[in-house]
C-alpha cells in the first residue's frame, strides 16, 4: 500500500514536470508561430480582406453620415416652409376676419339707423338705445371669445409643432449616435483582425436595430391625432359657447324691443338683402 | 371636301367645348368669385326688429363658419413626415 502510494506520487511529479515543459515551449514559440501564421499566404489573403473591409467601413460610414446630414437639412427646410406658410395663412385669415367684421359693422350701423327712424316716442327711443347698447356689447364679448378661441388654437398648434421638433431632433440624434457607435465598434474589431464576416454581421445587426428603433420612435411621433382632435374640439366648443351666449342675448334684446313697440313694426318684409 | 369640312367642324366644336369647360372651372374656383359671393348677401336695412336681430345672428354664424378654416392648419404639423421617414432610411443594408 505504501509502495503503491510512492509510485503514484513519483508519476504525478513526472506528469507535472512534463506539462510544465510543454507549456513553456508553447509560450516561447508563440511569437514565432504568430509571425509564421501572418506570413502564411492564406493569412495574407485574410489580411487583404480585412484591410479592404476596414477601408470599406470608413467609406460607408461617411456615406451614411452624409445622408443623415442631407435629410436633416431637408427636415429643416420643411420646418421653415411650414412656419412661413402658417404665418402667411394666419395673416390672410386675420385680414379676412377684420374685413368681415368691418363689413358687418357697417351693415349694423345701417340697421340701427333704420330702426331709429321707426321710433316715435321717448320710450321707444330709449328701448332702441338699450337694444343698441346690449347687442353692441354682446358682439364685443362674442368677438373677444372667438379671438381667444383662435389664439388658444394657434398656441396649441404651435406647441404640437414644437413638441414634434424636439422629439424628431431627439430620435435623429439617437439614431446618429447608434450609427456612429456601430461603425466605431466595427472599425475597432476590423483593426483587431476579427473575422470579416463577424464584423459585417455584427455591424449589420447594430444598424438594423438602430433603424428599427428610429422607425418605432418615428411612428410614435406621428400619432398626433388625439392631440389635434382635442385642439379642434376645444376651439369648436369655445366658439359654440360664444355663439350660444350671443344668440341668447340677441333673442332677449329682440323680445325686449318688441314690447316697446306694441304696434307691429315687423309688418314690412324682412327677407330683403342688399348687394 | 365634305370630310375636310367635317374634321374642321369637329376641331372647332372640341375647341369650343374645351373653352367652355375651362371657363366654367375657373369661374367656380376663382377666389375673387368666392369673395364676391360672400359679399353678395348682406341683409338690407329695413327698420324691422326681426330683420335687425336676424342680421346680428347671421353675422355671428357667418363669422364662425369663416374661422373654421383655422383647422386646415393642422395638416401642416406633419408636413415634414416624408423627410423624417427618409432619414431612417439613411442606412441601406444592400451596401455591404
Amino acid at each position: 500500500m505504501i509502495w503503491a502510494n510512492l509510485i503514484m506520487k513519483k508519476n504525478f511529479k513526472k506528469i507535472f514536470i512534463s506539462l510544465g515543459g510543454v507549456l513553456t515551449i508553447i509560450i516561447l514559440l508563440l511569437p514565432v508561430l504568430s509571425y509564421a501564421a501572418r506570413n502564411n499566404p492564406e493569412n495574407s489573403d485574410q489580411d487583404a480582406v480585412i484591410t479592404k473591409l476596414c477601408t470599406r467601413l470608413t467609406e460607408i460610414s461617411s456615406k451614411i453620415s452624409q445622408r443623415i446630414t442631407d435629410y436633416a437639412s431637408k427636415i429643416e427646410a420643411k420646418r421653415t416652409d411650414r412656419s412661413e406658410r402658417l404665418i402667411e395663412r394666419r395673416n390672410e385669415r386675420d385680414a379676412r376676419l377684420a374685413k368681415h367684421r368691418a363689413k358687418w359693422d357697417e351693415n349694423r350701423t345701417k340697421q340701427f339707423a333704420k330702426l331709429e327712424e321707426k321710433a316715435q316716442t321717448d320710450a321707444q327711443k330709449q328701448a332702441i338705445l338699450d337694444f343698441k347698447t346690449t347687442t353692441t356689447e354682446a358682439i364685443k364679448i362674442r368677438r373677444a371669445a372667438v379671438d381667444q378661441a383662435i389664439q388658444n388654437f394657434r398656441q396649441g398648434l404651435n406647441q404640437l409643432i414644437l413638441s414634434r421638433k424636439t422629439s424628431t431632433d431627439t430620435i435623429k440624434a439617437t439614431f446618429q449616435n447608434a450609427v456612429n457607435s456601430a461603425f466605431g465598434k466595427a472599425q475597432t474589431s476590423c483593426m483587431a483582425g476579427t473575422d470579416p464576416n463577424t464584423v459585417r454581421t455584427t455591424l449589420h445587426a447594430s444598424l438594423q436595430t438602430a433603424k428599427e428603433k428610429f422607425n418605432t420612435n418615428r411612428q410614435t411621433i406621428e400619432k398626433i391625432g388625439p392631440q389635434v382632435k382635442s385642439l379642434i374640439d376645444a376651439r369648436k366648443a369655445a366658439v359654440k359657447k360664444a355663439l350660444d351666449d350671443f344668440k341668447a342675448t340677441a333673442e332677449k334684446a329682440r323680445a325686449d324691443l318688441k314690447t316697446a313697440f306694441p304696434q307691429d313694426i315687423d309688418e314690412e318684409s324682412n327677407g330683403e338683402t342688399e348687394e | 371636301m365634305t370630310s375636310k369640312s367635317n374634321i374642321l367642324l369637329l376641331i372647332v366644336a372640341v375647341i369650343i367645348i374645351c373653352g367652355f369647360v375651362y371657363y366654367y372651372q375657373s369661374s367656380i374656383k376663382s377666389p375673387e368669385n368666392l369673395n364676391i359671393e360672400s359679399q353678395a348677401k348682406m341683409p338690407a336695412a329695413t327698420g324691422n326688429i326681426n330683420g335687425v336681430v336676424n342680421s346680428l345672428i347671421e353675422d355671428s354664424v357667418s363669422e364662425a363658419v369663416q374661422i373654421e378654416e383655422e383647422e386646415n392648419d393642422t395638416e401642416l404639423i406633419t408636413a415634414d413626415s416624408q423627410e423624417i421617414s427618409d432619414l431612417g432610411q439613411s442606412y441601406n443594408e444592400k451596401e455591404f
